[in-house]
């Protein structure tokens, strides 16, 4: 019975259970037919995959030094080819995975929760709170988002830590932003009306009836983002100011490839191709999410 | 009437609502008084005439730039003139319930059912978190749903007005108030329900010997469901009636209400509106 495709997508289910099976499984089917949110989950799986088998995958040690094999062009003995120190691209890349996927992680985490908070608040309070909270995410949103994060990491020092800190803080505003205008949108319906003649105090009211109707728009929000972060981070890394050498970070990596550009050009090449794709399949997936989780565009 | 001296009393003084304009201060509401126990109220009037801003008054609820001031203000020996926002947050719900419009904007969209009606019985300790679900689907039998388990888990918008009728009226006595306010109930719903859904209401209102507050524009209901009337027009009570002297009201403008009535007497003939000049001169006559 479970095995069968109608008991999935029947119009008639006889559970809740079933109900609730049928549901996903058609989200499952709209995600499905759409092929650029496949390609886009596939790049993220195979991305996430590498980051945590990374040393099952990877064909080399990423910081092995062999100055007799340096600069090799791509072949069957390294199939990206090998950096200005001999050590194998590939493995370089698959290990970079873990740096990006752990700082989008982190700014993801902290920042979104932040500019939630802040911006139901500002939406639902309104009035001298409201006023100040967004003229401060204006003043945020004002700074182009990587001379902040270069400013803050100048003042913080370099690393992974500091980098997703300084991320984070020029990540939280647009969430601000969009939790603020859908707060105020439904902060006079009447459903909050009737929440608060039932004596609900406003932590109540924010926490559990606004946030759940902000959740949606801040996950697309977020994962449309992360392209963003990754785009980011791979700057602080170029400059020097991200992950520090010899760990592999595709920023960083493009970075030391500039040199040799012109003759092999795949130092540079190949992890700046890791950061499109890792960028664009973030990108795909936020739309396609989007379609998903949004009922206006389904 | 024998209950109201031992009954919980709302006891309204001199309320009046009022709201700055560019040209000067509106009274929406004007030194309206009212003393009601466990008795059912109506009031009625045509659009913007104060009913429902009376109901916010008594809730506290009328919104900045609005005020409200009163003689006295009071359920249930309660002072509602001098409350804080904690404190109110314990009559709400708890002793004053208030139903709204309609369901379909009054449920919030993302939340079951279950959950939605359990929230205040919760919030105000009338039962604990384990016992919630019996609870919940004791009061959805009460107030007649056919499949509480299956409304228990569904979303708003899975019922039908109805039902989200019910379930809002669930939801609002869940916590035992002593006094039910509702504005409109059931002007969203088709006439079958409505008469079910305030069948329901009138039975479950007298057992438990609560009070209710009736905010409506439907003069047959009101006269047919309520103890007594009031007419507002322009935020003041312009007569006082029991419901059911209600038809044979001399006042000019419950007669031009009733008047607008359709009936089967007059077929095929423009329905009369209501005289405005007549009843203003009667209005300004009462008020001084």
């Amino acid at each position: 019975m479970i095995l069968q495709r109608d008991w999935w997508l029947s119009e008639a289910p006889t559970s809740a259970f079933q109900a609730r099976c049928g549901r996903w499984y058609r989200m499952g089917l709209r995600t499905v037919r759409s092929p650029a949110m496949v390609f886009g989950l596939a790049i993220l799986a195979l991305m996430v995959l590498s980051a945590l088998f990374a040393p099952w995958l990877a064909p080399a040690d990423p910081n092995a030094q062999d100055i007799s094999q340096r600069l090799m062009p791509p072949g069957p003995a390294h199939w990206l080819g090998t950096d200005q120190l001999g050590r194998d691209l590939l493995s370089r890349v698959i290990y970079g995975t873990r740096p990006t996927l752990l700082i989008v992680a982190l700014v993801a985490v902290l920042s979104a929760p932040v500019g939630l908070l802040l911006g139901m608040t500002a939406g639902y309070f309104g009035g001298w709170l409201e006023a100040a909270l967004m003229r401060t995410t204006d003043v945020f949103m004002a700074f182009p988002r990587l001379v902040l994060a270069l400013a803050l990491v100048a003042v913080l020092g370099p690393g992974i830590v500091n980098a997703v800190i300084a991320i984070a803080i020029t990540a939280w505003p647009p969430y601000a932003r969009i939790a603020r205008t859908e707060t105020r949108t439904v902060k006079g319906s009447d459903f909050i009306q009737a929440a608060r003649v039932q004596g609900l105090p406003n932590a109540r009211i924010l926490f559990g009836h606004l946030l759940p109707i902000c959740l949606p728009s801040t996950v697309i929000r977020v994962t449309l983002d992360m392209a963003g972060i990754i785009l980011t981070a791979a700057g602080l890394g170029f400059l020097g100011l991200g992950a520090q050498p010899p760990m592999s970070e595709w920023g960083a990596m493009i970075s030391t490839g500039r040199q040799y550009i012109f003759d092999q050009w795949w130092v540079a090449a190949v992890p700046g191709v890791a950061i499109l794709l890792g960028s664009l399949a973030f990108n795909l997936v936020g739309d396609g999410l989007r379609d998903v989780l949004d009922p206006k565009n389904g | 009437m024998y209950w109201t001296l031992k009954m919980a009393e709302l006891l309204i003084e001199d309320l009046t609502v009022t709201y700055p304009t560019a040209t000067g201060p509106v009274d929406v509401v004007k030194s309206l008084s009212l003393r009601m126990g466990a008795e059912r109220i109506g009031i009625v009037g045509e659009s913007g005439s104060g009913k429902s801003m009376t109901a916010r008054a008594v809730l506290g609820l009328v919104r900045a730039p609005g005020v409200a001031k009163a003689g006295r203000m009071a359920y249930d020996g309660v002072d509602l003139l001098r409350q804080s926002p904690a404190s109110w947050r314990g009559i709400r719900g708890r002793r004053i319930g208030m139903v709204l419009q309609d369901p379909k904007f009054s449920l919030n969209p993302v939340l079951r059912i279950g959950r939605q009606i359990a929230e205040a019985g919760l919030l105000h300790r009338v039962f604990t978190p384990g016992q919630a679900r019996a609870r919940v689907m004791a009061m959805l039998e009460t107030v007649g749903v056919d499949h509480p388990d299956r409304v228990f888990d569904a979303y708003p918008h899975q019922l039908s007005g109805g039902i989200g009728q019910r379930v809002m009226i669930a939801a609002m006595m869940i916590a035992e108030p002593g006094l039910l306010i509702a504005d409109e109930p059931t002007s969203a719903l088709d006439v079958m329900v409505r008469g079910q859904v305030l069948e329901m209401m009138d039975r479950e209102i007298r057992k438990r010997g609560m009070g209710l507050l009736m905010i409506s524009h439907d003069l047959k209901m009101v006269a047919h469901f309520c103890d007594r009337v009031l007419v507002m027009y322009q935020g003041q009570v312009v007569e006082s009636c029991a419901a059911k002297d209600l038809f044979h009201s001399q006042h000019p403008y419950t007669r031009g209400l009733l008047n607008c009535l359709p009936t089967g007497q007059n077929p095929g003939q423009v329905l009369p509106t209501i005289d405005r000049k007549l009843i203003q001169q009667t209005v300004s006559h009462h008020g001084q």
